[in-house]
């Protein structure tokens, strides 16, 4: 089960500006610190990719065991790292923008010395509330994520950010009723928060 | 798994170096040394051992060019299951080491040494190598033969010849035993197994297919061989059979075996060569060896070749190891890393981890290096013996650089500099932010809390105390704000156990707590200031310390050099004080057993104290110390010693975690949090220790407490100075400074200077008198703590021989003692209020003029004798009557405890119209006590008579300045703002003749400053007490001629005694009588002069219709003139006619009137007619009615 998210930035110094554990697995100590250790290892391979590179999303640079670390570099050489464990690009690379720009927004703040630490709680929250909203993305179980085919999977990911129900009004005319039912258990199923919890 | 895997690998023959009997560790290490560089044996080097027995099968064998290559394995290694399929695996050789001296018995070594080599069944040559032998060992040994060689005692370059040789001996007999192992093989076959396959009875058809798996098995070890006796043309055509076997029969194993086989025979061909060519075949070849060794994973096989294609993967990694292929090589460790989890034996994974760490970190990738070591420790760490624990601490202490917790002692000295010069940048003021990051760069506190952590626990495992002691303090430093205070007593429990096992005085190289600060350096204390001294002048001080009032002038702000070369000076020999502050932001009782200033110069001994600090707080402690030599001293920091180790705190470290902390960057601020206030950054000041200076030490004689006096006392205090240093004062010079200079009225340098030289030890003795200033309002409140501000203080500016006899160029600095005299003025006296009184007594008319001081003080006139003039001021005389006397009363009360007396004493001075001030003294008019009980007031009387003028004139305009004021005011020409300025002169001068004593108690007197009382009290009326009138009328009886003979007013006076027999009149009697007018100016005065008399209801009884007095003479309008300073009498009778009281009143009115009568009138127009009045004259006449 797919469960586990780190997310951290760090400065231009390699210096951590901000930390926190977007998993929904249960948190343990020991896993935390590997976390960031497997990130801060994962900074050596980053210093070389960022160059090769015009995109700021460097996609999925490291992994170690079956966590893979992501990286979207600013134009700035701040790094947005999260360790997670599946693969969902897209999903990934939105979170990722999104809280570029809450970044960016720290940045514009007069008083926020730029390197150091956030300690913004208004930007932890924020962060941590678009990893639940994308968490639901990139955590999607396998299995589930495989049953389902890759328009649907839009759908179903539409739905579950914006909470509201898309689903008829995008899909409907296009798809087969039996599919459309199959897809409406599928994301009641998504929905369903003991799934992830 | 084997470590340090290389593509190269399969051509090395495997040497076991094995100790045979006792040697010692080191003497082990020493010939294994020296073993070690004969890795590589040349093929042309061997041929003289070489003897070809068969036709060799190695046929194109580089006789020239080719070597053979040794991998020493000292100890050992385990025979491999997997030798057969690898013959480098096996080990070929084995090498016994003897040492001599500690295996006496050659006998039992070489038993043992056959013992030891039977345990290795592949091994083809043995030789045991015997270090040192002695004669009869040598001579023993030289007839055994056999497989021992002895190396008689040499120096150690003839030893490693001689090894040199042996090893080229040992190499021809492999080639040998290859030759004879290839030929074997080729002609007979060989049956070679692996884990691999299975021990299941095979059908018929797979007996066909395993036979020829065997020959393309037997081809590729043939190939190995080859490879091994370093003939890489003849492997690669071995090889080339068994892969083309290999491929037939689907030996997928021994297939990718015999590809990696074909690129090491084809690097060790091109050797040396390394062209994109090349490492594209190579690259391509092993892709496709990992990817057999991966086709021949069988899951149902119990053992599996995964440590093969994890092998496969890291020569390749290897091969590939360059920065420009950084991303193939990191794919490819990736890949490697992820076989960790299918890798059984934790050996493996072990070695695995090891060699990803390895060759990460020759790709220059320190963390990923840091990475896997950390794995790597955790998995020695899950063996739990001590070993491993030593090996755990090891590489993590390996890891410490990547992750910015090394400790202090591995850091070079290089990286130390660079530090140095952020913090220079520090000590600048200005500092750029991003060079602050920078020395914080890399904060994963996280981590490297995980970190310090491991090797603290390992360290404890591995027994290593210091280690441990080590990191619990680092980790408790860096990161106590992370830390919950269980877990910062568990370290501060963590390192005192481990300074236990220490031993005493042990030093760290990492600092623990407290942390320290500079405070700041206290500059000299005042009595040992040092002044430059300037030989050219007398006043050599001048000029050298600052002379203005300011501490700060804005004249040193632009002089940047000034602030930044801030400099101390410090004495051979005395001692000096540094404020630094401590704070223990952790949860548990600090005790600091010593604590004292680091000093490298090695010219000052510091003085340690200890101190304990409670949780979570801070003190700021002096530490002392004694300059020892001349020259400049540097303190980086304090040497501490706490929880039993001893460190060296510096000082700038913790500048730059305070300005970290200041930019956000460090988790906290040890001192904030400690409650302590935020502090400048000190920098430390550069300080040069100078050669010995006389000290002088002053104390006040009869205590040294404040000194009490009451306002407006005086009082003769002794100061006591003594030499306290070691060289004599030759100079000295006194003088004052600080507020209230005027309080010390005098002081005695002579007595000083009369001592000098001052020897050390010496002590002089002097007066100083002072004065108690009054107490502001302000100050009355709370006199007791502001008396330092407002008390002078003397200077005393003192000196030692000019030159010393170190350095005879310098001037040795002089010094300045501050004595402070510490008074303490307590409220006295206080003065309510002054008033001027007028009075007027009528006088009576008599045979005689009343006597007016102008009069006795007439030009021409004597001085008087001031005991009968006491006997005037004091007595009214009823004759006299007091027209124009003042009195000027000043209240004053008493709110003390004690009783006052005052005694008002007037300065008069007869300085008034004389040119000769010189000789005139001043007469002083003393009145007699009065006293003023605690508590009460009392008014006392100052009768201001004698300060009347004798003549009204304008010469004291030129001659006198005391006049001026009045001249100002009789010159219309002066401006208003002089005159004023002169009046004001005028009255401070006739007040400064007032003065008013007290006394109280034995010895407490002074004097009553009430200038400004008094001068406020006369400021109206100055002109009529100090200025006489132009005119002066009196009245005077004449009696048969008396007037004519007796002019004399002294005679006057004194023939007053028995004026009530003189002064009757008789009713209805001629009375003649003598108005008596005087000019006191020095013009002529022309005036209307008038007479009348008044009876007792006040109506003239001169004139009108009910006249009781007749008269003769002329009484009204009477026209004189009367000459400058001269009298002028006018006769005329009156005839009472009814006996009463009467009065007498002479007025007139001044013709022509010049300024200074206008003045004196204040007339406000010139047309407005001046008017004289007299002061009346009582006369009684007697007689019946």
């Amino acid at each position: 089960m797919a469960t586990t998210a780190c997310f951290i930035i760090v400065s231009r110094n390699d210096i951590p500006i901000y930390e926190a554990e977007v998993g929904v697995a249960a948190k343990r100590e020991d896993a935390a610190q590997l976390h960031q250790f497997i990130l801060h290892a994962a900074l050596d391979v980053v210093q070389d990719l960022a160059w090769t590179t015009s995109a700021m999303y460097l996609k999925s640079v490291d992994r170690f065991n079956e966590l893979v670390v992501s990286v979207y570099v600013t134009a700035g050489h701040t790094r947005l790292m999260l360790l997670h464990d599946s693969r969902n690009d897209d999903g990934i690379k939105s979170f990722f923008q999104e809280v570029h720009e809450l970044y960016i927004k720290t940045l514009l703040n007069p008083l926020y010395l730029p390197g150091s630490r956030i300690t913004s709680s208004h930007f932890d929250t924020k962060v941590r509330a678009l990893a639940r909203n994308f968490g639901k993305l990139f955590l999607l179980p396998r299995d589930l994520t495989a049953m389902v085919d890759f328009p649907l999977s839009i759908v179903l990911c539409t739905r579950v950010i914006s909470r509201r129900p898309c689903l008829e009004s995008y899909m409907l005319p296009k798809v087969v009723p039996l599919l459309v039912l199959q897809f409406v258990m599928l994301t009641d199923l998504v929905l369903d928060d003991q799934l992830f919890d | 798994m084997e470590p340090e895997v290389s593509i190269e690998g399969s051509s090395m023959i495997q040497v076991a170096v094995i100790p045979i009997g006792t040697v010692p560790p080191n003497v082990l290490r020493d010939y294994y040394s020296m073993l070690l560089p004969l890795h590589t044996i040349p093929l042309s080097a061997i041929s003289s051992f070489y003897t070809e027995h068969q036709k060799s099968p190695f046929a194109h064998q580089p006789w020239d060019s080719g070597t053979l290559r040794f991998k020493f394995v000292l100890g050992g290694a385990t025979p491999s299951p997997w030798e057969d399929f690898q013959s480098h695996r096996k080990t070929l050789a084995v090498i016994g080491i003897v040492h001599c001296p500690s295996s006496p018995d050659l006998n039992a070594v070489v038993d043992q040494f056959a013992n030891s080599y039977k345990s290795n069944p592949s091994s083809l040559v043995e030789r045991c190598f015997a270090f040192y032998p002695n004669d009869s060992q040598l001579e023993e040994g030289s007839k055994r033969g056999g497989n021992l060689r002895l190396f008689p005692p040499a120096d150690r370059a003839t030893l490693e010849f001689h090894l040199n040789t042996m090893m080229q001996e040992v190499a021809a007999s492999l080639l040998m035993e290859f030759e004879k192992w290839v030929l074997q093989a080729e002609s007979s076959g060989t049956i070679l197994k692996t884990p691999l396959d299975s021990q299941a009875s095979l059908s018929s058809e797979e007996v066909i297919k395993a036979k020829k798996r065997r020959l393309g098995r037997a081809q590729k070890t043939i190939g190995d061989y080859c490879l091994l006796a370093g003939s890489p043309v003849d492997a690669n055509a071995h090889y080339s059979t068994a892969l083309e076997l290999g491929r037939l029969t689907g030996d997928y194993f021994w297939y990718a075996g015999a590809l990696e086989g074909s690129v090491c025979a084809l690097l060790i061909d091109r050797r040396g060569q390394k062209d994109s060519a090349l490492e594209d075949e190579v690259r391509y070849r092993y892709n496709s060896v990992i990817l057999n060794y991966k086709k021949s994973q069988d899951n149902t096989q119990r053992v599996s070749p995964i440590t093969f294609e994890l092998e496969a993967t890291l020569k390749l990694a290897r091969f590939l190891c360059r920065r420009e292929l950084a991303k193939e090589v990191v794919e490819l460790l990736t890949t490697a890393a992820d076989g960790a989890k299918s890798l059984i034996d934790a050996s493996d994974r072990l070695i695995l981890y090891i060699e990803i760490a390895r060759l990460y970190g020759s790709l220059g990738y320190q963390r990923k290096a840091a990475f896997f070591s950390r794995q790597v420790a955790q998995l020695y760490l899950q063996q739990e013996n001590r070993l491993a624990a030593i090996s755990a601490m090891q590489v993590l202490a390996m890891t410490t650089k990547a992750y910015h917790v090394q400790s202090k002692s591995s850091i070079s000295d290089h990286s130390l500099h660079n530090k140095g010069i952020g913090s220079d940048k520090a000590d600048g003021g200005k500092i750029h932010h991003q060079s602050v990051v920078s020395l914080f760069e890399s904060q994963w506190s996280t981590i490297q809390m995980v970190v310090l952590r491991e090797i603290l626990l390992s360290a404890v495992r591995a027994g290593d105390p210091l280690t441990a002691w080590s990191a619990a303090a680092r980790l408790l430093r860096s990161y106590y704000p992370l830390i919950t205070p269980a877990g910062q007593n568990g370290l501060a429990n963590a390192l005192s156990n481990s300074s236990e096992r220490l031993p005493p005085g042990t030093r760290c190289a990492d600092p623990a707590l407290p942390f320290i600060r500079v405070h700041s350096f206290p500059v000299h204390q005042r009595q040992m200031d040092i002044v430059k001294r300037n030989p050219a002048r007398e006043d050599w001080w001048v000029g050298s310390a600052p002379s203005g009032p300011f501490i700060y002038t804005p004249f040193s702000k632009g002089d940047t050099n000034n602030i930044k070369k801030q400099e101390l000076v410090w004495i051979v020999g005395e001692p000096i004080q540094v404020l630094v502050e401590l704070a223990n932001p952790c949860g548990f009782d600090l005790r600091v057993d010593s604590i004292y200033l680091s000093v490298h110069s090695g010219n000052f001994d510091a003085f340690p104290v200890s101190i304990s600090l409670l949780p979570n707080s801070s003190k700021v402690i002096t530490l002392s110390g004694i300059p020892t030599s001349v020259g400049p001293v540097t303190i980086p920091g304090c040497i501490v010693h706490c929880f039993g180790v001893i460190t060296e705190h510096l000082f700038r470290e913790v500048d730059n975690l305070l300005l970290g902390a200041a930019q956000g960057l460090v988790l906290s601020d040890p001192f904030r949090c400690c409650g302590s206030p935020k502090l400048k950054n000190v920098s430390v000041p550069s300080i040069s220790v100078v050669p010995p200076l006389p000290l002088l030490i002053s104390h006040v004689v009869g205590g040294d407490g404040a000194i009490i006096l009451y306002e407006g006392e005086i009082r003769d205090v002794w100061i006591s100075l003594a030499n306290a240093g070691t060289v004599p004062i030759e100079q000295a010079h006194i003088s004052l400074s600080g507020k209230n200079q005027d309080s010390v009225i005098s002081y005695s340098s002579e007595t000083l200077k009369s001592r000098l030289p001052l020897k050390p030890g010496a002590e002089v003795t002097f007066p100083v008198t002072l004065r108690a200033w009054q107490v502001s309002v302000a100050d009355a409140d709370n006199t007791r703590h502001s008396k330092d501000g407002s008390c002078p203080s003397l200077l005393i500016h003192y000196a030692g021989p000019l030159k010393t006899s170190e350095d005879p160029n310098a001037v040795s600095p002089g010094r300045r003692l501050v004595v402070p005299l510490q008074i303490c003025v307590l409220q006295g006296l206080s003065f309510v209020k002054a008033q001027l009184l007028s009075m007027e007594f009528p006088a009576h008319v008599s045979e005689s003029l009343p006597k007016f001081d102008d009069v006795s003080n007439s030009p021409t006139g004597e001085h008087v004798n001031s005991e009968s003039k006491i006997d005037r001021l004091v007595k009214i005389d009823p004759f006299r009557g007091s027209w124009g006397l003042r009195f000027l009363e000043l209240e004053l009360s008493n709110p003390t405890d004690v009783v006052f007396e005052i005694n008002v004493s007037v300065k008069l001075e007869n300085s008034n119209e004389d040119n000769h001030l010189a000789d005139q003294d001043a007469t002083e008019y003393g009145y007699p006590k009065t006293r003023i009980d605690r508590d009460c007031s009392a008014r006392v009387l100052v009768p201001l008579e004698h300060f009347k003028l004798p003549v009204l004139d304008d010469s004291f305009l030129t001659k006198d300045t005391q006049t001026d004021g009045v001249g100002g005011g009789r010159t219309a020409s002066f401006s208003e703002k002089s005159s004023k300025a002169e009046l004001n002169a005028c009255i401070r001068n006739l007040v400064s003749r007032i003065k008013v004593h007290w006394h109280s108690g034995r010895n407490s007197s002074g004097e009553l400053n009430i200038k400004d009382a008094i001068q406020a009290a006369l400021q109206t009326s100055i002109m009529d007490v100090l200025l006489p009138d132009p005119l002066t009328f009196g009245f005077r009886l004449v009696r048969d001629g008396v007037e004519s003979n007796n002019p004399d007013p002294v005679k006057e006076s004194v023939l007053l005694e028995s004026p009530a027999s003189k002064s009757s009149v008789l009713a209805h009697e001629m009375t003649p009588m003598v108005a008596v007018v005087r000019n006191n100016t020095k013009d002529m005065i022309k005036m209307n002069l008038n007479i009348t008399c008044r009876d007792v209801a006040g109506e003239n009884c001169v004139d009108g219709t009910k006249s009781t007095v007749l008269w003769t003479g002329v009484l009204s309008d009477i026209t004189i003139e009367i000459p400058p300073l001269q009298q002028i009498n006018h006769s005329f009778c009156l005839h009472f006619l009814v006996p009463g009281e009467y009065t007498l009143l002479a007025a007139a009115v001044i013709d022509d009137a010049n300024d200074i009568l206008r003045a004196r009138a204040k007339a406000t127009s010139a047309a407005e007619p001046i008017f004289c009045r007299g002061p009346p004259y009582h006369l009684r006449v007697l007689g019946n009615a």
